[in-house]
């Protein structure tokens, strides 16, 4: 999609360990609670690619782990419940890295450093139980004009405000909720994540989540380094050499063809990664 | 005549003041998690009784509604008391508060051991059996290769009485509910049960306020400005104390609790 071209989207980072904020009524058992906290990243949990469920902490997770193991860096990831916590650590306390797919950086891009680590396809989907006949889009947005587009907290919403739709701010669960229940026509995700939303949650109807129909482009997904910390360029260089390494000898495409369904284009990911990894 | 104005006058005066006692009241939803909260235990337990002082000060009526976690975390207009991560990816809220924190240690019973036990890391868990609440192992693979056997319980009281019997080497809790449990359960054995605390295990408990909620941002700053006294005054760690036993709170409470506080205001709806 050519309005998120420029998608901040970040990944992430760990050395086996995941620390993250406790969600039983009793303690959440995980590696991460006996061991100190190493080049700490912060990301919001954002299944397939930022996952618990997962057992090396999701695709983006497992890549960078995977590229800084092989420059002999250890690192951590801390998966917070909201994108404003992820803000909190970027800006507050300045954390060395950060990952979501709709942070906002205001105003100190000067501040960050962008690396690449993967490449999705999102798409637009909208429920088929309450648009019978499909939506009308043909790959521009003024297609569109009328409807109401749930759209993620700190997304750029000028493309749809000029296009004439109306938008509605929510966190992604409550987007998902909202599109089934028909209170926004239509919302934005990798297609992935749909993938992994109907495999793991069975009360999910694929109804409710028909793509349109329209070609769209792979983008680069970004974990997003801090220069204001001390190790921010330091660690971000390590990780652009790691990844060229696990691009070349195999390892980078094993992890996408274990996450990546059968037909999805991983040759196409590697090469755009190798691309893009030498600017 | 007069009677009948009388009455209804005094009728008129009762009406408004249920009227005013609705308006100062407050409601929250929390789930039954003694000794933080409980419908039972006076006071409504720690945090109960934190929330009642506090509320108190600024002057409201404080009404808690004890209900199953999911029904609380579905519900995005309520208030809430708890740890904010179970309530924040659905609600917003205009005042997050941290009143108190939990945290977790590992549990063990001496006289089943023929030393202290040393926990610095997983290995050092190889080979013995942990006991832990039904659904709160995470990366299961990690913990099967290094050896460490988990058995899972629905009930924390079981897993306190499988320590003392041995059938569990150690037990992973938050500390509170473990001193609960060993207090009722075997008060001639407390002082047997030892405990490791795990540093980084702590997590808030929070008072949190609707986003639509009338007056959140006014009412968020007097249970502030609130909080703040009963600490100066040392209420509140009289109130803590109670819970943990004379010199027993952990060292940094008051750190982690100003942590928190700063990560939380970061994230109230405007």
């Amino acid at each position: 999609m050519k309005n998120n071209n420029k998608i901040s989207l970040g990944i992430f980072l760990t050395m086996l360990l995941i620390s993250s904020i406790a969600m039983a009524t009793g303690p959440r058992v995980t590696q991460s609670m006996l061991v100190v906290a190493e080049n700490e990243m912060f990301a919001v949990d954002a299944p397939p690619f930022i996952s618990l469920a997962e057992t090396e902490g999701g695709l983006n997770a497992e890549i960078v782990k995977s590229a800084l193991a092989a420059v002999e860096i250890k690192s951590t990831l801390t998966v917070l419940p909201v994108v404003k916590m992820v803000n909190y650590y970027l800006y507050e306390e300045q954390a060395l890295a950060v990952y979501d797919r709709h942070m906002s950086f205001s105003g100190d891009e000067k501040s960050l450093i962008y690396v690449p680590v993967f490449h999705m396809r999102e798409n637009y989907f909208y429920s088929k139980f309450h648009h019978k006949s499909d939506l009308n889009w043909k790959g521009k947005l003024d297609d569109l004009s009328g409807l109401t587009y749930g759209a993620h907290r700190g997304e750029n919403i000028s493309v749809y405000e000029k296009a004439g739709i109306k938008v509605v701010f929510a966190r992604h669960n409550i987007l998902v909720k909202k599109l089934a229940a028909g209170e926004v026509d239509f919302i934005q995700m990798p297609t992935l994540t749909r993938d992994w939303m109907l495999e793991h949650d069975a009360s999910i109807q694929q109804y409710h989540f028909a793509a349109m129909k329209a070609e769209t482009e792979l983008a680069p997904q970004f974990i997003v380094f801090n220069k204001n910390n001390p190790e921010g360029k330091k660690i971000a260089e390590k990780l652009k050499q790691g990844l060229q390494v696990i691009l070349s000898n195999g390892k980078y495409e094993n992890i996408l063809k274990r996450y990546l369904h059968e037909g999805v284009d991983v040759e196409a990911r590697v090469e755009a990664l190798s691309q893009l990894i030498k600017q | 005549m007069t009677k009948a104005v009388l009455l209804y006058a005094v009728a008129l005066m009762m009406g408004l003041s249920a009227f005013n006692i609705r308006a100062d009241n407050i409601s929250f939803g929390a789930n039954e998690s003694p000794p933080y909260w409980s419908e039972n235990m006076p006071f409504n337990g720690m945090g109960g009784e934190i929330m009642h002082t506090l509320s108190r000060i600024v002057g409201l009526g404080i009404r808690i509604n004890f209900q199953p976690l999911q029904r609380l975390i579905d519900n995005d207009h309520n208030n809430d008391l708890g740890d904010p991560s179970f309530y924040i990816k659905n609600q917003d809220f205009s005042v997050i508060i941290p009143i108190a924190i939990s945290q977790s240690s590992f549990h063990y019973y001496r006289p089943n051991h023929q030393h202290d036990l040393y926990i610095d890391s997983w290995d050092d868990l190889s080979g013995l059996k942990v006991g832990i609440l039904k659904g709160g192992l995470e990366q299961r693979e990690f913990f099967n290769e290094l050896g460490i056997q988990f058995e899972e319980s629905y009930k924390q009281e079981s897993l306190i009485k499988k320590l003392r019997l041995g059938r569990l080497d150690v037990v992973i809790e938050l500390d509170l509910v473990a001193k609960q449990l060993i207090d009722r359960l075997f008060p001639e054995d407390v002082d047997d049960f030892q405990l490791i605390t795990i540093s980084d295990s702590a997590t808030p408990i929070a008072m949190m306020i609707d986003a639509n909620y009338p007056n959140a941002h006014q009412l968020g700053e007097q249970y502030r400005k609130a909080l703040a006294e009963i600490v100066e005054k040392g209420i509140y760690h009289d109130i803590v104390e109670k819970y943990y036993g004379a010199g027993k709170i952990p060292d940094d409470w008051f750190i982690r609790m100003d942590k928190y506080q700063r990560i939380y205001r970061f994230i109230e709806v405007e």
